[in-house]
């Protein structure tokens, strides 16, 4: 792993347990030429952590596992493997928490005592709250003072989708006082594989009144501020500016780039996060500290590149993985704990098992948050992101349902193209229809002949219409789209056809 | 040097994650970039918005003339907005 910088020493990586017996350092310089010279001269300058890292007669103990950048020293040569300046040695804990179990060295546990606080303090926590949050109160970094803090704070969760859901359950079980929540959508039953906030019984009931009776039921401490709004420049300044921290878990680019800028506008860190397929990005936006989402991607790209997950798919369990990763974030800032990933994009890849983190600068020419900004107001985000018109075809270049099946039952010579995606195609299709996605349809255009009379659909009518706005560019005269995509075909002509 | 695709770069070279490329000494970011575009047809489109890191680190905007060295590990990561 690229550090990005050169130190002169070898660095050692303190484990949160251990630091009690460090002053609370997280790395400590050393020179020594050897795994065993560096630890050794960490036991010299810090006494009491020789016992915790080697047995009386000075060997490694056997559960203390010590790495040299990312090798194991047990398979390489143990205290005797070299180290040259640069190298980062890292001693691995073996936490045991999760569940109510032994851990895994006591010794180590009994050491650093959290601080106590006067008694007076501890009476703000009713009996009830000091149960429900003891094992926030015994952690060093919340203690009563924390868990004061969050109970104060105030939450704002854009989306309450895949990455909501998770982010909503945990920051109420940890005892976030104010939770706002954006959405205007009903429970689907699509969004039950990964939208965990919700149940069965809620499918076709507005999201936010079954997330709200989830959280009341979860952890009665916390307020729930419904915003059944669709976020917009008119009034994003104003809902975002009565919260603490915002939380991007929404699903398309308008509402990010949206997001992005009034934070940076109003100065609020913005907790980052976003799936696709089987891979995630997280990252803290906070521009007073580090660079903006503009930084990153000063341009969305064209509309319809980049699959949704109704289109490209999404696996269930990715969001949980992301939105905790974002719902730790949001606890350290409001905690003051840690390292919050400032200037750092965590790229998450589920199906490899690997976490790749990058450096992110700010953009000197970042018009939002860049010495010459040039943006001060928000501005059309739909517009932004090239969405401003939607495809708007005149009704010759438009088929309806019904029209289309009686065409097809005299079996007249249509070609029916298919411009979603494979998975979607595999769900449900028209019979005898060619399958070209949208973006591919460029490089297989030599597939049709503009002498044919073609209908394009998909599944609600958008990428069909864009498709057929295309083909006409290209020559195509009998070109139409379905209108309403498969969705109204499914509707109107073929109750039996899965929809998605 | 190690190339690695994410999301749909990913998929615009055939659903592999890590490429192998050589190129002649002296090669920059660009020439890596324009071999990628010739080679993979889906892929003009998609890095027209990605943006690419060498050796963890974003490359900045116009970092394309930069000279590669064989070890580089590059990365395309495209934009993508799902919650």
């Amino acid at each position: 792993m690229n550090e990005g910088e050169s130190t002169m020493s070898v660095e050692i990586r303190i484990p949160t347990p251990l630091r009690g017996f460090t002053s609370g350092a997280a790395k400590v310089a050393t020179s020594g030429a050897t795994v065993g010279e560096a630890l050794s001269e960490l036991t010299r300058k810090y006494g009491a952590i020789q016992r915790h890292l080697f047995t009386e007669d000075g060997r490694l103990r056997n559960f203390v596992i010590v790495y040299v950048n990312d090798e194991d020293v047990r398979y390489l040569q143990r205290e005797a493997t070299p180290v040259k300046p640069g190298d980062v040695i890292t001693i691995i804990p073996s936490i045991a928490g999760g569940s109510p179990g032994a851990v895994a060295y006591p010794a180590l546990h009994r050491s650093p005592a959290p601080p106590r606080t006067a008694t007076s303090t501890v009476q703000k926590l009713s009996p009830e709250q000091m149960r429900r949050y003891s094992r926030h109160l015994i952690l060093p970094e919340v203690g009563l003072a924390g868990q004061r803090k969050l109970l104060a704070s105030r939450v704002l969760l854009v989306g309450t989708g895949g990455l909501g859901s998770p982010l909503a359950l945990y920051l109420a079980a940890a005892g976030v006082g104010t939770l706002g929540l954006v959405d205007f959508d009903t429970v689907d039953a699509s969004n039950l594989q990964r939208q965990v906030l919700f149940g069965t019984t809620d499918v076709g009931h507005p999201k936010l009144e079954a997330a709200e009776r989830r959280i009341r039921d979860l952890n009665p401490d916390v307020k729930v501020v419904k915003h059944d709004v669709h976020l917009s420049s008119e009034n994003a300044l104003d809902i975002i500016a009565r919260y603490d921290v915002v939380v991007d878990g929404t699903d398309n680019f308008p509402t990010r780039y949206l997001v992005n800028d009034a934070c940076v506008l109003l100065k609020k860190p913005n907790v980052y996060g976003s799936i696709y397929r089987f891979e995630g990005q997280v990252s803290v936006f906070d521009a007073s500290r580090g660079p903006c989402y503009r930084c990153l991607y000063s341009q969305p790209p064209p509309p319809g590149l980049v699959p949704s997950c109704a289109e490209g798919g999404v696996l269930g369990l990715l969001p949980g993985l992301v939105g905790t990763l974002q719902g730790v974030e949001v606890v350290k800032l409001l905690l003051g704990k840690g390292e919050p990933l400032i200037g750092r994009l965590l790229l998450v890849d589920a199906l490899g098992t690997t976490f790749r983190e990058l450096k992110i600068r700010k953009d000197p020419d970042c018009v939002l948050c860049g010495p010459h900004a040039t943006q001060k107001s928000l501005v059309d985000y739909q517009e932004f992101c090239g969405l401003g018109t939607p495809t708007i075809l005149p009704p010759e270049l438009e088929i309806e349902p019904e029209d289309l099946k009686s065409l097809l039952d005299q079996s007249a010579p249509i070609t029916l193209v298919d411009v979603r995606e494979p998975g979607e195609y595999e769900i449900c299709r028209l019979p005898g229809s060619k399958l070209i996605p949208r973006n591919s349809l460029a490089e297989r255009l030599g597939e049709l002949s503009t002498s044919e009379d073609v209908v394009v659909y998909c599944k609600v009518g958008g990428r069909s219409a864009d498709a057929v706005k295309f083909l006409q560019t290209m020559g195509f005269t009998k070109v139409r789209t379905l209108k309403g995509g498969l969705d109204a075909w499914a509707q109107r002509v073929d109750p039996s056809m899965p929809t998605y | 040097m190690r190339v690695l695709l994410f999301a749909s770069a990913r998929e615009a070279a055939g659903n592999r994650s890590v490429l192998r490329i050589s190129l002649p000494p002296g090669s920059t970011l660009g020439d890596l970039l324009a071999g990628l575009r010739r080679d993979y047809p889906g892929m003009d489109r998609i890095l027209r918005t990605a943006r690419v890191a060498r050796n963890g680190e974003y490359v900045p905007p116009r970092g394309e003339a930069s000279p590669l060295d064989p070890s580089d590990e590059i990365a395309i990561l495209p934009p993508y907005s799902g919650g």
